[in-house]
């Protein structure tokens, strides 16, 4: 069996599979419409997957997520209009269901000793990424991408939201405009300004002083001497 | 230090992009908004030193997105997509593993018997007749009630001998009402009650 979350060359498209699996179900077949989403669930999993774990950090909050996502697609897959991107469809419904969560935690934190204090981390916070060498590579680039992580959860809902989905999943602003709900205008503004805070946030931070694209900074990385 | 952005730095003759815009140009072009970034665009391709720039930043962006989703992905096993699709198949199927929502159960009153609709409404009437009367009758000897009158002693007049008093006072009121048999009842569940100090240190531990 292929693993989850890989796809097959050459196989039909997501949209030529979901209108698959409407057209089973418009003919009672209920069988053969859950074997051909199956595959539409092993395409996106992953990527649901990480999106939750953005949202809920790591918790079976996040599993939960993406299984009622998927689910939800599912059953209201008669809503899917032919045409339109099943990615960014289900991420719409995927990133409602990490919000509803999210705020649902939100209130029984009123309640409750803080997520942070029993010692729930960020996903990044548990992995180190094995591709440099060096140990003290290494632990920078561990650490600038924990940094961000951290001040991306402290910006508000929305620009989180757009950050999370443009700048690292890799959406268009228009592709995020359907998966929020929100129009491109928005968006952009939401995004600039995230972008923003987001360097205010980390312009103290000595994992992402002076980089080499800065204004005034050398090839070395170094900024020149004041005179 | 935050400053206020700027687009442009330089002489008048060498004008340079700014950070700020360079971060916006390349955010508009990762985005795929290039008629935005067209304006950006025309200056870095006869800039050699922005084009340098912005290509440095493109590649601290590719890596640090790179950096964020492998840190991901290692959370995401090969056996976790499988335990997950495994119970997604379920709950397609409505077997076992499905969500059951929460009961919700509208909540209607009772109807009450005719019976007790009377007598609660005699006692409405009753009660409005009583208040009726009383006002209209007045009160029956004002002479031997006390008259409200003003508190000479302002709290910012009273001294710290006269705080200290009702402190004192409001103290010894917590004690007694502490030691009192009435609330002997609450201190078993006040005893089962978990306190956040103690599940912090559990936790810590």
């Amino acid at each position: 069996m292929r693993p989850p979350g890989s796809a097959v060359v050459g196989a039909p498209g997501d949209v030529e599979l979901a209108a698959a699996v409407k057209g089973h179900l418009a003919d009672g077949n209920g069988a053969a419409a859950r074997e051909l989403y199956g595959e539409l669930v092993r395409r996106h999993q992953r990527k649901a997957t990480r999106i939750a774990l953005y949202y809920l950090r790591e918790s079976a909050d996040a599993d939960e997520a993406v299984q009622d996502a998927f689910v939800k697609a599912y059953t209201h897959l008669r809503d899917f209009e032919y045409g339109r991107s099943f990615e960014v469809w289900f991420t719409r419904i995927l990133v409602n269901s990490c919000l509803d969560r999210v705020k649902a935690r939100g209130r029984r934190a009123r309640w409750m000793i803080a997520a942070d204090d029993l010692g729930e981390a960020s996903p990044l916070e548990r992995v180190a990424v094995p591709r440099e060498t060096t140990p003290e590579a290494l632990a920078l680039r561990r650490e600038r991408g924990i940094r961000l992580m951290d001040a991306i959860s402290r910006l508000p809902e929305r620009q989180r939201t757009v950050v999370l989905l443009s700048q690292i999943e890799g959406a268009s602003t228009r592709e995020v405009s359907d998966m929020t709900g929100l129009r491109e205008t928005t968006i952009r503004v939401h995004l600039f300004r995230a972008l923003r805070r987001l360097r205010a946030l980390l312009s103290d931070d000595p994992a992402f002083s002076v980089p080499a694209w800065r204004a005034g900074v050398e090839a070395s990385g170094k900024r020149p001497e004041e005179p | 230090m935050v400053r206020f952005a700027t687009r442009w730095f330089g002489g008048w003759g060498q004008p340079h992009l700014s950070d700020e815009s360079l971060v916006e140009l390349h955010t508009l072009q990762r985005t795929g908004e290039h008629a935005l970034a067209a304006r950006y665009q025309r200056h870095v391709r006869q800039c050699e030193s922005c084009m340098g720039r912005l290509e440095a930043l493109r590649e601290d962006c590719a890596e640090l997105r790179r950096d964020v989703l492998a840190g991901v992905d290692a959370l995401i096993t090969p056996a976790r997509l499988d335990r997950q699709f495994d119970i997604i198949a379920r709950r397609l199927e409505g077997h076992a593993g499905r969500v059951l929502p929460f009961p919700v159960v509208t909540h209607r009153p009772a109807p009450a018997p005719p019976l007790r609709r009377w007598i609660a409404t005699a006692a409405a009437c009753g009660l409005l007749i009583g208040v009726g009367a009383g006002r209209w009758i007045g009160p029956i000897d004002a002479g031997s009630r006390t008259a409200w009158r003003p508190s000479t002693t302002s709290p910012t007049k009273a001294g710290p001998r006269l705080q200290h008093e009702t402190d004192e006072q409001m103290l010894d009121e917590i004690d007694y009402a502490l030691t009192r048999s009435r609330t002997k009842e609450f201190r078993a569940l006040d005893e089962l009650t978990p306190r956040i100090n103690d599940a912090r240190a559990r936790a810590r531990r």
